[in-house]
């Protein structure tokens, strides 16, 4: 016989040893693929008939989706696609656990190249032909809905190969784990540990980082697993999911292809390498290679310390003694657990006391790291020559952003700032930085939390996070250097880059000052463009801080429902001058003889502890206290034109972005609703307008009116 | 011929086998005697290439055998507890070792069954422990192979099969020139069947030889001496491996052919003399005391 039809013959042998691993893989991928596509389908024939779909194109289109959804990128099928790579990769190689398999399959003259091979590939079709059959059955009963389209045939041959490549990570990975271990429970443990080891691991670092370090920036960067294939799947199958275009696809997907079929080659090296290094002694331990299980323990075991640091630190209040104590006894704890895993013998709790050693010493100088601040965490601020630019994010501005293109793809606002936003006033922001380093808790005046990210001439990029106390007068003349400038404008507001999106049919623009809302010609938008980035000019942090926003135009896409809020400030002639010319510019102030009437609600939050009284009552016959909460809100309604005068003299609207100002430049505890009359010159829309008063600004009067006692 | 030279095998901090040198004659049954955790096992095994010596070397007609498929064409390896596939019948294995080993006879492998009154259609976990320590015998003989491998096999097995089995190992010694190596702790097992004796203990070989070879050169005699002169005379030109008195009456192994001890206690004046045969525990007894060991405790139980 050739060794040609050997391999043939031996993988018949091989699969009549493993049909039931063939039926569990037809029937799931039956259940996922054809079972599915029919369900799909029928519902929304189903709606279909309903009257659901005014046209025949929105039907054939719902059609086309619900086939997409069936074998196209869906959730679920990575649960089933797991489940099938460990079963067959534990059942193919689970010989080598059982000493009796192991005497009987590696004395008959059948090279061990040859028996891996056989079970290796009965492995890969025993996934492979049940889901190319189930696919095919799928895409026939699409084509006789007349529900399969090109596009949804080239997202389910994408979706395929995707299943595949994350089918062989999961596969290799779980022969690896098999090889590497003598014992199923054992290898469950192995392959979790292979599956989620680094996002365990990642989880700590960043988790540490952030208990740890007062700069910690999780704005900019956060560490991601990056072999996690579960991780990986779980976080692009939504967006492919909902992914239409083909070169969208194209572009997420191949660089997930590139990386699953890199380690997925790589874990396989190492399974087959292990294969033929395996000691067949090792049948029924715990792992296979002595060597192996210092190195399992010191990994296993300083994570275990590491993560009781992590989660004991905060919840002891910060105690040392406690987090280090805790720390030790749950490494010691670990090591011995592991050691009496290893050897199946509870005697073996105090084996191996080298390795246990080691595991205490890295657990405590990782603590030791994060503690004391060894590598300077926080104090690192870079020398100004090494810095190229930064980004900076200020808290203050809540935009949408989005990439131009046809699809007006949605992109985050710290991703936005990473890739437009390259300030170079480099000298300025060490300066901040190091001076907020400086700051104690106790001088701290009103700022905020600013997140910065540094990119250095060297290529590597560094973020943190510092407090900015805009209080602090010399900081103000940095912040001016830093903000004020078209660099930062360009970063902030995409509208400064934009070209050909203004010309888009959908664009709504509008000017409110925060009453009236009053629409602006969209063909008009290079021009507000224009007058507002001249007006831009004079911005900087002082006219931020200082002045309240007198108006704001909106810029809708109504095709995404992307918004751009410009602010426009008393100062900004330009645009207001533009407004004027539209008659859309309305001051901010209200004329009193348009209000019928101003409704004041005050909360009274200061008095909460106040009006909390606590009661006896009686829960499971114990007698316990609880605490009942008095309504200490009172609303008042003015309507004398001389008291609505006086109120709408200090009010603010609600709905205009006070970004830079102080957190106290409003008065929280009012609500003020105002109701204009029917016949006001000024054009408000029907119903109610919401303000606040400006901090210091409440008049006596209402502060009587709504004045709150306690009952007695 | 399975040459074995100066292997050993440690299992974590446990030497299981400990410089072990073994020849393997062709067409004879070797029997590898031992105690429980004397390294049998271990040794088969290793001889089998399912384990890897740590050190040493096995080769199978030159052939090293660790990974070799040509070496392992030329044995079948019965193990302790040999493993038949879950659900499989008689003919379920027969199917899967004819597709290893070209040689497989499958009309012999049907009459063997018959023979042995063992269903060919019935599951083997059905089977008792005996019959199925039968068909692994069954398959091994109609494998074919040079060499055939057994570990404890023959325990478990009544004494009729046990008896239908070493005559099958007959037939194939003569028709085909099978070498057995039949590995067991229990001496008496192997007594009538073995040619050469390897007596392994404690990870190591404490003895190694033919059986003919051993009861030819050791022989016991029960004599009466009619002197002490004649005693001290007879004694002093004689290798004696143990002495035992009872009176006046001498008990006493010597290491020698029969004919030179009758040649040479021609030469001594006795009152009585008797030259018997020793059976194979005795000789094992006589070899092992000699190095310092109670076989009875080791082997014999």
């Amino acid at each position: 016989m050739t060794s040609k039809n050997l391999f043939w013959v031996r993988c018949k042998e091989n699969n009549k040893r493993r049909i039931w691993v063939w039926i569990v893989s037809i029937l799931l991928q039956l259940v996922s693929y054809p079972a599915v596509m029919t369900v799909y389908l029928s519902r929304i024939q189903f709606w279909n008939k309903e009257g659901m779909y005014a046209t025949k194109d929105i039907y054939k289109t719902a059609l086309y989706e619900a086939t997409a959804d069936a074998i196209g990128f869906q959730p679920k099928t990575y649960m089933f696609v797991i489940i099938l790579a460990l079963l067959i990769g534990m059942q193919g190689f689970s010989y080598l656990y059982d000493r009796k398999k192991v005497d009987m399959y590696h004395s008959v003259p059948i090279p061990m190249e040859s028996r891996y091979a056989t079970i290796y590939w009965n492995g890969i079709a025993s996934y492979l032909i049940p889901c190319i059959a189930s696919i095919f059955i799928a895409i026939l009963i699409a084509l006789t809905q007349g529900a399969m389209g090109g596009t949804v045939l080239a997202e389910c041959g994408y979706a395929f190969v995707l299943n595949l490549l994350f089918f062989l990570v999961i596969y290799h990975t779980t022969i690896l784990a098999v090889m590497l271990t003598g014992n199923k429970v054992i290898t469950g443990f192995l392959i979790f540990g292979f599956l989620f080891l680094e996002y365990f691991a990642v989880q700590l670092y960043n988790g540490l980082k952030y208990t740890f370090f007062d700069t910690a920036d999780n704005y900019f960067t956060n560490l991601e697993p990056q072999l996690s294939p579960i991780y990986d799947y779980s976080m692009k199958v939504y967006e492919l999911k909902w992914e239409t275009d083909l070169t969208k696809i194209g572009d997420i997907i191949f660089p997930m292809y590139i990386k699953w079929f890199v380690l997925m080659a790589v874990l396989g090296v190492i399974a087959y390498l292990c294969y033929w290094k395996r000691p067949a002694e090792s049948a029924g331990k715990a792992i296979a290679f002595g060597k192996a299980k210092p190195v399992l323990k010191v990994v296993i075991a300083t994570m275990v310390g590491a993560a009781i640091c992590y989660l004991v630190y905060e919840s002891a209040y910060y105690n040392v003694w406690i987090t280090v104590l805790a720390m030790l006894a749950g490494t010691i704890l670990c090591c011995g657990a592991l050691e009496v895993i290893f050897e199946f013998d509870i005697r073996a709790m105090i084996k191996h006391l080298v390795s246990s050693g080691v595991s205490i010493g890295i657990v405590l100088i990782i603590f030791c790291i994060y503690h004391f601040d060894i590598l300077g965490y926080d104090t690192y601020v870079p020398d100004v020559e090494d810095v190229e630019s930064f980004a900076l994010y200020t808290g203050t501005y809540y935009q949408d952003y989005f990439r131009e293109g046809d699809g007006y793809d949605y992109i985050t606002e710290n991703e936005y700032y990473k890739q437009n936003m390259f300030l170079t006033s480099v000298e300025e922001i060490c300066e901040l930085v190091k001076k907020s380093q400086n700051i104690e808790g106790e001088e701290m005046g009103e700022g905020r939390q600013f997140y910065v990210l540094y990119r250095l001439k060297s290529g590597r990029e560094v973020s943190r996070r510092f407090y900015v106390d805009f209080d602090d007068a010399s900081n103000e003349e940095l912040l001016n250097e830093i903000v004020g400038n078209e660099e930062y404008i360009n970063g902030v507001y995409q509208i400064a880059k934009a070209e050909k999106v203004l010309e888009n049919k959908t664009l709504e623009i509008s000017y409110s000052n925060g009453t009236v809302e009053k629409a602006l010609p969209s063909v008009d938008a290079e021009k507000i463009k224009e007058a507002w980035l001249k007006d831009m000019e004079q911005f900087d942090f002082s006219l931020a801080r200082h002045n309240r926003p007198c108006g704001k135009i909106e810029l809708l896409f109504t095709d995404c429902y992307n918004i751009w809020n410009l602010p426009v400030y008393d100062s900004f002639t330009n645009t207001i001058d533009y407004l004027k010319e539209n008659n859309a510019y309305y001051p901010l102030e209200l004329n009193p003889e348009d209000i019928a009437s101003v409704t004041v609600t005050n909360y009274h939050y200061s008095l909460y502890e106040e009006a909390t009284l606590y009661e006896e009552s009686t829960i499971n016959s114990k007698v316990v206290a609880t605490s009942v909460t008095a309504a200490t809100d009172v609303t008042e309604t003015f309507t004398e034109p001389e008291e609505i005068a006086e109120i709408v003299a200090h009010i603010y609207p609600t709905n205009l972005d006070l970004n830079w100002n102080s957190v106290d430049e409003l008065e929280q505890d009012y609500e003020i609703t105002i109701a204009f009359k029917a016949g006001a010159d000024y054009p408000y829309g029907a119903g109610y307008y919401y303000y606040q008063f400006i901090n210091g600004e409440v008049p006596g009067f209402v502060e009587e009116a709504t004045a709150w006692t306690p009952e007695e | 011929m399975i040459e074995v030279y100066n292997v050993t095998k440690t299992f974590e901090q446990i030497k299981a086998v400990d410089a072990v040198s073994v020849t393997i004659k062709e067409n004879t049954v070797f029997g590898l005697i031992g105690t429980n955790g004397a390294g049998k096992s271990t040794m088969l095994r290793m001889i089998t290439g399912i384990l890897k010596p740590d050190d040493g070397t096995i080769a199978i007609d030159n052939m090293p055998v660790y990974d070799n498929i040509e070496a392992k064409k030329k044995f079948f390896f019965i193990a302790d507890e040999p493993y038949f596939f879950a659900n499989a019948n008689a003919g379920t294995m027969e199917h899967y070792y004819s597709s290893i080993y070209e040689n497989f006879n499958k009309e012999e492998y049907n009459k063997y069954l018959e023979n042995f009154n063992l269903d060919k259609r019935r599951k083997i976990a059905t089977y008792s422990k005996g019959m199925k320590k039968q068909l692994a015998l069954i398959l091994g003989i109609c494998a074919h192979t040079k060499y055939l491998l057994c570990d404890e096999t023959f325990d478990g097995l009544d004494p009729v099969m046990r008896q239908g089995i070493k005559s099958i190992l007959a037939k194939e010694m003569e028709e085909n020139g099978l070498t057995p190596v039949i590995a067991s702790h229990n001496l008496r097992e192997l007594e009538d069947i073995c040619d050469h004796v390897g007596l392994l203990h404690k990870g190591g070989v404490l003895l190694s030889k033919d059986l003919e070879d051993m009861k030819c050169n050791i022989q016991k005699v029960q004599c009466v001496f009619s002197s002490i002169e004649d005693e001290l005379k007879a004694l002093s030109g004689l290798d004696v491996l143990k002495k035992e008195q009872r009176g006046s009456l001498r008990t006493i192994t010597v290491r020698s052919t029969r004919e030179e001890i009758i040649a040479h206690f021609a030469t001594v004046s006795t009152v009585f003399f008797e030259v018997l045969p020793l059976s194979l525990e005795e000789i094992f007894i006589s070899e092992t005391e000699v190095v310092g060991y109670d076989i009875k405790k080791l082997i014999l139980g």
